[in-house]
């Protein structure tokens, strides 16, 4: 990848992010169109995304986004106004910059006829008049430096005394100048005389600015270009500062000798208190005046700044990383941590007591580093819950409805992965509780709702999981029509036992759908059980609870991470398995009294109370004599206690989920495998399958 | 702009209200040109004005000077408005030390926003 691609892709990653936030901005104006501070969001978007897509050579967008940036600086000035309109319009040129985005990526370029359609529509809410200082400004947007170097430039700015009546305002430049990076503005004011020779349409005020920017001179010369017939300019290079500029001052000779100890920072300070101050002595002296000494403080302030700044900024600054890279490094952990429990088995197979030793500091090593480089992926929901705002504001429009949508626990992290893979089924969740859930504004009214329903999601960990709740107060799950409809689709028997949670569940199987007519957003019948089916490959789990006229709350449970688990090791026979240590609760044993006892059912009592399990042995078809004592491992499974029975419990291990491919994707109860320390494979138990399948087993018998 | 005066013996109030722009220079000099006639020291409250331009400010400026050369005093006072700080900020009014004519240490604009 060439130095331009590299920086292309930057920018690439750089516009998807303004984009998003873009997105919210004008989401957020939409409600508070007045916010000065949303205001300036989205200018600033549209002006930087404008500013780097030209250095980048991405004309198409420079064109388009200029168009929105004319009409949001209307905006900001205070000459035009924010209405749905434009909002309406700018969403959709975000989508447009967006499509053109991706078509740098191979994708198709988007819909020209409607960029040539938003063109003209923002063309004709900026004035023609407004445009003008726009183009002026867009020619500041070439960096011509290096992107890391910041130079503090000087300038002089006299502009001829009858400025003012050529049209032109000073302050103008300055403004310009400003928003090109860091500036500190002195006027000097040496030249206004009396009042009474005062003539008040003469400029008699000059300027040195002083400039730290990334902009090249060409650039601050632009800002003058038509003025320069009609001002005096002079514009210095007196800093620069680059990325790796490891410009250290010279310690000053008291300094060096306090810091020897030879003198002590009390005394010299009494000595430096009684020396003036070299402007102080050059005033005295009629060399220069106190207004130059004014400018050379204000120079060396503005550029101490600048320094201290640009310090932080190295010593704070974070970096950015691709999440192939990441990948990429988590796949590493995952064989370092398979190699580790080689080691520790073996050091356990020699009692090697010094190799003992190391294994353990190895075990331990490999564990934090595990846990770092799974916290890196973590990122917060609330992305994901950001980009829900357009769909919300979108379908409500489509379909005529009042809905807000409130969020709650943006901040609690998930692994990349599990975010990646969460979008699609909360899209067809949230779908659903618009197009079926929450009522039209009138149909609320009569029902004694507010006109305006409320859609809200939160997230919040619960152990080694994340809870997502999808809560609408919409008209609720009728569970006599759902399970009106399940028996004639044969998927329960007209007589079938069952409570409203399980009826509700039923949405979830294949081919179910209760909406009378298809629409675009949902009610296709493919809905719902493919969510179910994108969450079981999460390893997470769904749970439905509604309440007819008051609404549906939908309850998505997942795992923090899907690289790495803490899982509790077991034995059947020879065969290895790993259940996840996040759903076991205890352990216990199970003779061959107690079976007795059970009177042939698959139950142990614990502490009174019944719990049903499932032989692993005899779910496997396992061959082999079981063991006199065997043992009980008993997990929590959608809010049930459920126990699985097996031969021998090893104990905790790191395990590092593996794939088990496309051949091994229907077995059912399996989740994935690991590798272990002797090199032999454990299968990962997907305890609320074996569950399931265990309940559709005992239905049938 | 409008302008209300207040004389105080030796001391002239002036109250200032609204914009004070390029325009407003002719008439507010020859308020303060016949104040200093009178009085020793002029107070401009600046507290209802709110905004101003370049060459207001430079013609305040200008105003302080003379009330140095006439020996007598001028002062601003008051909060001034976000919008008048702006522009002192953005037009490099602002300053640490006084000018060159700042003899008597009066300047407007030392960390006056």
């Amino acid at each position: 990848m060439s130095m331009t691609d590299k920086h292309k892709e930057v920018f690439r990653e750089e516009a998807s992010e303004l984009l998003a936030e873009l997105e919210g901005s004008l989401l957020e104006l939409e409600e508070t169109p007045q916010d000065a501070d949303l205001i300036g969001r989205v200018f600033r978007a549209m002006h930087t995304i404008k500013g780097s897509g030209a250095m980048f050579g991405f004309d198409e967008i420079v064109s388009f986004t200029h168009e929105i940036e004319t009409v949001f600086d209307l905006v900001r000035n205070g000459k035009a106004t924010v209405t749905k309109e434009l909002i309406d319009l700018t969403l959709e040129a975000r989508d447009q910059i967006r499509a053109m985005l991706d078509a740098a990526d191979g994708e198709p370029a988007g819909d020209k006829t409607k960029r040539v359609k938003l063109v003209a529509a923002f063309k004709k809410m900026a004035p023609a008049s407004a445009k003008g200082s726009l183009d002026e400004k867009s020619k500041k947007t070439k960096k011509e430096e290096a992107e890391s170097e910041l130079i503090t430039y000087r300038i002089r700015f006299r502009p001829v005394a009858d400025i003012i009546t050529r049209g032109i305002n000073p302050l103008m430049f300055l403004s310009d100048l400003s928003e090109m990076g860091e500036s500190t503005i002195v006027a000097q004011t040496c030249d206004i005389p009396l009042m009474t020779d005062l003539d008040p349409e003469m400029c008699y005020t000059y300027w040195d600015i002083i400039l730290t920017t990334e902009f090249g001179i060409d650039a601050i010369k632009d800002v003058f270009i038509f003025v320069e017939d009609e001002c005096e300019l002079k514009i210095d290079v007196i800093d620069r500062l680059t990325g790796t500029d490891g410009e250290v001052s010279v310690k000053k000779v008291g300094e060096i000798l306090a810091e020897r100890g030879d003198i002590s920072a009390e005394s010299l300070q009494n000595v430096l208190n009684k020396q003036k101050r070299i402007g102080e002595l050059l005033v005295e002296e009629g060399l220069v005046s106190s207004d130059q000494i004014q400018t050379a403080l204000t120079e060396q302030k503005h550029i101490q700044g600048v320094r201290d700044k640009r310090q932080k900024v190295e010593t704070d600054t974070s970096i950015r990383v691709a999440s192939e890279k990441l990948d990429m490094l988590v796949n590493l952990v995952g064989e370092l941590v398979t190699v580790q429990a080689r080691l520790t088995q073996t050091a356990a197979n020699n009692n090697n007591p010094e190799l003992l030793l190391i294994s353990e500091e190895v075990e331990r090593l490999s564990a934090e580093l595990r846990d770092n480089t799974m916290s890196i992926r973590m990122l917060p929901i609330g992305s994901t819950f950001s980009k829900f705002k357009r769909l919300v504001r979108d379908l409500s429009n489509e379909l005529h409805k009042e809905i807000e949508l409130t969020t709650d626990g943006a901040e609690t992290e998930l692994d990349k992965t599990v975010i990646d893979k969460l979008g699609d089924p909360m899209v067809h969740l949230i779908r659903n509780s618009i197009d079926h859930g929450i009522e039209l504004p009138d149909e609320r009214e009569a029902a004694g709702k507010p006109r305006r329903g409320n859609l809200h999601l939160s997230a919040r960990h619960s152990g080694a999981n994340v809870l997502i709740e999808i809560i609408d107060d919409g008209k609720g799950l009728d569970p006599d029509v759902i399970r009106a409809k399940a028996v004639e689709k044969g998927l329960i028997s007209h007589d079938a036992s069952l409570t409203d949670k399980e009826i509700f569940s039923l949405i979830l199987l294949p081919g179910f759908s209760t909406a009378k007519t298809v629409t675009n957003v949902s009610g296709r019948g493919v809905g719902m059980d493919v969510v179910k089916k994108a969450i079981d490959s999460l390893r997470g789990s769904i749970e439905i609870e509604s309440e007819k006229n008051i609404g549906t709350t939908i309850t998505l449970k997942l795992p923090l991470t899907l690289a790495i688990i803490d899982g509790l090791l077991v034995n059947i026979e020879q065969d290895s398995f790993v259940l996840p240590l996040s759903a076991v609760q205890e352990c216990i044993e199970l003779t061959e009294k107690e079976r007795a006892a059970a009177h042939g059912k698959n139950t142990v009592t614990v502490r009174g109370e019944l719990v049903p399990y499932i032989s692993l042995r005899e779910q496997f078809d396992m061959a082999g004599q079981k063991p006199a004592i065997e043992q009980v491992v008993i997990t929590e499974v959608n809010g049930m206690r459920v126990g699985f029975v097996v031969d021998h419990v090893i104990g905790e291990h790191q395990t590092v989920l593996k794939n088990l491919g496309r051949f091994y994707k229907e077995a059912d109860g399996i989740s994935g495998a690991t590798i272990l320390g002797n090199g032999s494979v454990a299968l990962i138990l997907d305890t609320q399958k074996l569950v399931e399948s265990a309940e559709k087993r005992e239905v049938a018998r | 702009m409008e302008l209300k005066v207040e004389n105080n013996g030796n001391i002239c109030l002036m109250n200032l209200e609204g914009e004070v722009m390029i325009d407003d220079i002719v008439p507010l000099r020859t308020k303060i040109l016949e104040a200093f006639e009178n009085a020793e020291s002029i107070i401009m409250n600046f507290e209802k004005v709110t905004d101003a331009d370049i060459f207001a400010l430079q013609f305040l400026c200008s105003a302080h000077r003379t009330s140095i050369a006439l020996n007598k005093k001028f002062e601003i006072e008051g909060r001034r408005s976000e919008s008048v700080k702006k522009i002192i900020k953005q037009s490099g009014f602002r300053r640490e030390i006084g000018c060159v004519h700042d003899k008597t240490r009066s300047c407007l604009w030392i960390k006056g926003e």
